[in-house]
This record gives structure tokens, C-alpha cells and sequence, in this order.
């Protein structure tokens, strides 16, 4: 995180992919697309490509991590190796582990965990192609992915990045972006109940910026919000005679 | 998966999509999704839902129900929790020395004393796999669940051959039908002997044309479980598929056997 980049990321207004500062890259839900899970999520957000899986509530092992008051959630986020242009080496990294650490931290709010005493929910996160915004991408679809799970939960958990590009505010920042820019703020938010469950940031920020990223970022996440009940509803959607 | 099109800051339209679910159905009730306000707080509310404000909101994905004076989401999907009086279907998965731990579909075993036998026999050291052994088919009532979900059985029926679907067991009220509907139109048209129990473990036995009509039958009520008109669909088919098939009264193997 430098300062200005030397190639400018943003020529009147406009984005080097042609969006505006607070528009969001096209996204596709789909819920339910695999068979063997309780319950799962496929989602496409610009060029990031993520499935997630929800198994559980069920039986938790090994049996010294169960919680007598409540269930145990587990989350992995997992970048493929080929997600990314440089081969990634496979397996969990620091990196992963504070992605599935902060997701975690942000379900547990709005899971009904004390429904499923000892037990555990796992949910796992493959992110098959990566475009930068991929925790959030991936929190995205983990929540649309535990209530397609029947999991009992408060909200479902919508997620967007902003940040700051050639001493610009703009939403949800893609690989360009990211890897020039300022700055970067993910934020995962309940737009119902008003609440904010992760926010990172990585870079400088005056206050008024930190202040108008959040707004940019809130509205996204609200936009994305309503992409999720929508593909949750499509799944059982019967054509309207 | 080709790249969406969609314009993010609008959110798509939902246009008929093929998820096997056929065009001319209905569905029951509105579909909600959690955090979706359902109501206004005072009156009754039922399981899945929570008070935020003013406000009452689902507390799961599903299906609303709205009665007078009382609310409430029907799930469409999650797993079985045990419940107080419930008649279950398990597969004995361990045997010790006092009883039988049952496997049930769920994030939780239940477990069956020796004592609660209905042919108690108090012979000490009797060998239990005797009665019940691994992997046996049993159906059970749940007649006491603790606070960490820790539920004990009684009244053990053994269920042999035939073969069982597993369900969500979220469905399995459609599978029964109201007043036993369901399941009467699947038996009588049938000739099977069904079992269903709450956990979405469902035993069938009869003549194997029958049978597997009759689990095509079970499939299709738990596909199309959120639709309206379900019950006639249902004879339909039965009466479609069940042509030149015989269909006999079960034959019950004892006296016990009044399923």
C-alpha cells in the first residue's frame, strides 16, 4: 500500500472497468448446488468464483472440543491452488487461517448456536478462482449457504469491500485496484438489524475517508444482501401462473 | 458456469427457473428467509422465529405460516432434533452391556436401556445382540430428552427386510399427510407395510415393484413438499405407476406388526 499509483486506476470517474466509484462487479448467487452437503452456495462476484459448503449440525469429533452449552462452528476457507496467477501452494496458511477465523467470528453472531448443544456445524469455503474481495465474497456465500442448511440463524450475513485508489473512495475493488491502490476495508454487515460483524482495513485512511468508505461500503453490502434472499427464494421458486 | 450478465446494483429478476419443480404448482406459503420481518410482535409465535423490536422476524429458512392470533416458519430444511414422544426409525449402531445406542439421522445418538424391552427379560448377562445386533433396522419412541439433547428410547420394533429412504426429515409431516393422509394413500394404494419415522428414516416392505413406486412416490412428496395439492398429485401417480402391479392387503408377521 503506496501511495499513488504510477498508471491511473481512475480517469474521469470512471474505473479502469468501466464502473463507477460505487458500483458494485456483477454477481451471481446460486444455492443448493451440491448433492452431498446439507446445504451449499455457489457465487460469482466480478471474477471471483467461491463454493461453499455447510455440513451440520452434527456430531462433533474429536470430543474434547464440544461445548455442552452450545454448537461448535468450524469454518476453512481454501484457496485452490490454481485460483490465483501464481501457483498457490495448496494447504492452510497464515493468511487462510485469519480469513477463517474472522468469517467464523462473524457467523457466530448470527447462528442460533445454543439450538445444538455438543454438536458442531462445519462450513467450508473453496475459492476456485480469486479476484481480489474474496473473504468477502466468501462470507457471502457461507451465510447463503447455512440457511440453505435449514441452520436456524438471526440474518443472513452480506459482505462488500471498499477502499481508497488514487486518493479515491470506491466500492468493492478488484485485483488491479488492490494491488495499487491505498487502501482496502472488508467489511461484513447485517443491513436489518444494522451491524457491523468484520471490518479489516489495510492502509491510510483520514477520517472523513474511513467515513465515506463505510457508507460506500454499507450500501454494498445491502445491494449484495438482496442478491442473497433472492437466490436463496429462487431455489424453491415455482412459476407464477 | 458461463460469466453473469446481471447488473449488480439491481437485483436479478427471478425468472422461471428449471429446478424440477414443475411450472403449474403452487406454492403453500410465502417463502422467507432469515432475518425477514413476518409480523408485528404480541400473539402467539411458533419454533423458528424471534422477537427483534417490534418487529417478529424468521429465525430460518422456510416456509411462513400465518393463523390467526399465531405465527410461525415452517423449515425446508435441517436436521431432526429428538423430541418427547416421537416415533423414530434407527439403526443400532453400538451394543453394551445394559442396552442399545441408536443412530438417528441427527447431530445426536439415542439410547435404548435393556429394561424398556417390551418382553423384559431379567436374566443377567443375557447377551443383548441376541435381540438387536448391529446395523438392525429399528423403530423406537423417544420418550425423554435432556438439556444437551441426550435422548432415551423405548418400545423397540425390529423392522426386517424391506429397505428404508432417508428423508430431510423436515418433510416427513407431508409424508404423513394431516390426519395420516399421506400415509394412508400410500399404504392402501401400495399394499406395503411403510413406517415413518420423525427423523426422516422411512422402512418399507412388500413386493419389490411396489416398493419402489412407492419410494419414487416418497421422493417426489419431499421434492415437491412446499407446493400446494400435493395429496391428489400423489394418487395420481400411485394410481399411474401402480397399473398392472398387484396389490395385496400386507401381510403382517405377527400380531405385534400393526403397521
Amino acid at each position: 500500500m503506496s501511495g499513488k499509483s504510477e498508471v491511473p486506476l481512475i480517469v474521469k470517474g470512471k474505473r479502469l472497468d468501466g464502473r463507477k466509484l460505487d458500483e458494485l462487479r456483477p454477481i451471481k448467487i446460486e444455492a443448493g448446488i451440491l448433492n452431498r452437503a446439507d446445504g451449499s452456495c455457489y457465487l460469482e462476484w466480478g471474477k471471483n468464483k467461491i463454493l461453499a459448503a455447510v455440513y451440520g449440525p452434527r456430531e462433533l469429533h474429536p470430543k474434547h472440543m464440544q461445548d455442552n452449552t452450545q454448537a461448535v462452528l468450524r469454518c476453512r476457507y481454501n484457496m485452490a491452488p490454481f485460483s490465483v496467477g501464481e501457483r498457490k501452494r495448496p494447504g492452510p496458511d497464515r493468511r487462510s487461517m485469519e480469513i477463517s477465523k474472522v468469517i467464523r467470528e462473524a457467523l457466530e453472531r448470527v447462528v442460533f448456536l445454543n439450538y445444538f448443544p455438543t454438536s458442531g456445524i462445519d462450513v467450508f469455503m473453496e475459492v476456485l478462482q480469486a479476484d481480489a474481495g474474496t473473504r468477502c465474497a466468501a462470507l457471502t456465500a457461507a451465510s447463503v449457504a447455512l440457511a440453505d442448511a435449514g441452520v436456524p440463524m438471526k440474518d443472513l450475513v452480506a459482505a462488500c469491500a471498499a477502499g481508497k485508489v488514487d486518493d479515491h473512495i470506491i466500492l468493492d475493488l478488484m485485483q488491479e485496484e488492490d494491488n495499487f491502490g491505498q487502501g482496502d476495508m472488508p467489511m461484513g454487515y447485517i443491513p436489518s438489524r444494522d451491524e457491523i460483524v468484520l471490518l479489516q482495513l489495510d492502509g491510510e485512511f483520514t477520517k472523513e475517508e474511513l467515513e465515506q468508505a463505510k457508507t460506500f461500503a454499507m450500501e454494498g453490502c445491502r445491494k449484495v444482501y438482496e442478491l442473497q434472499k433472492e437466490a436463496l427464494k429462487k431455489k424453491y421458486a415455482v412459476a407464477k401462473l | 458456469m458461463s460469466e453473469s450478465k446481471a447488473v449488480a446494483n439491481e437485483p436479478q429478476v427471478a425468472e422461471p427457473v428449471d429446478n424440477g419443480v414443475s411450472a403449474e404448482l403452487q406454492l403453500r406459503g410465502d417463502i422467507v428467509v432469515p432475518g425477514e420481518s413476518i409480523g408485528s410482535k404480541g400473539g402467539r409465535r411458533g419454533d423458528f422465529t424471534y422477537v427483534d423490536g417490534n418487529e417478529v422476524k424468521a429465525g430460518v429458512f422456510g416456509l411462513k405460516e400465518a393463523k390467526e392470533n399465531s405465527i410461525s416458519v415452517i423449515p425446508l430444511a435441517g436436521k431432526y432434533m429428538p423430541k418427547e414422544g416421537d416415533m423414530v426409525v434407527g439403526v443400532v449402531s453400538d451394543v453394551n452391556r445394559n442396552g442399545w445406542l441408536i443412530s438417528i439421522n441427527a447431530p445426536y445418538e439415542t439410547y435404548m436401556n435393556r429394561e424398556r424391552r417390551r418382553d423384559r427379560d431379567d436374566d443377567e448377562g443375557f447377551d443383548l445382540r441376541r435381540l438387536y445386533k448391529e446395523g438392525d433396522i429399528v423403530s423406537v419412541k423417544i420418550f425423554s430428552v435432556d438439556e444437551v439433547k441426550s435422548s432415551y428410547a423405548e418400545g423397540p420394533r425390529k423392522l426386517v427386510g424391506g429397505r428404508i429412504v432417508i428423508l430431510n426429515a423436515k418433510k416427513i409431516p407431508r409424508v404423513i399427510g394431516s390426519k395420516k393422509s399421506m400415509l394412508a394413500l400410500l399404504r392402501d394404494k401400495s399394499g406395503c407395510r411403510v413406517v415413518v419415522g420423525q427423523n426422516g428414516i422411512i422402512w418399507i416392505d412388500g413386493p419389490e415393484k411396489n416398493m419402489e413406486v412407492v419410494v419414487e412416490a416418497i421422493l417426489k412428496i419431499e421434492h415437491e413438499s412446499h407446493t400446494k395439492g400435493l395429496t391428489d398429485r400423489i394418487s395420481d401417480f400411485l394410481d399411474e405407476n401402480m397399473k398392472g402391479l398387484e396389490v395385496k392387503a400386507p401381510t403382517f408377521r405377527s400380531d405385534r406388526d400393526d403397521y
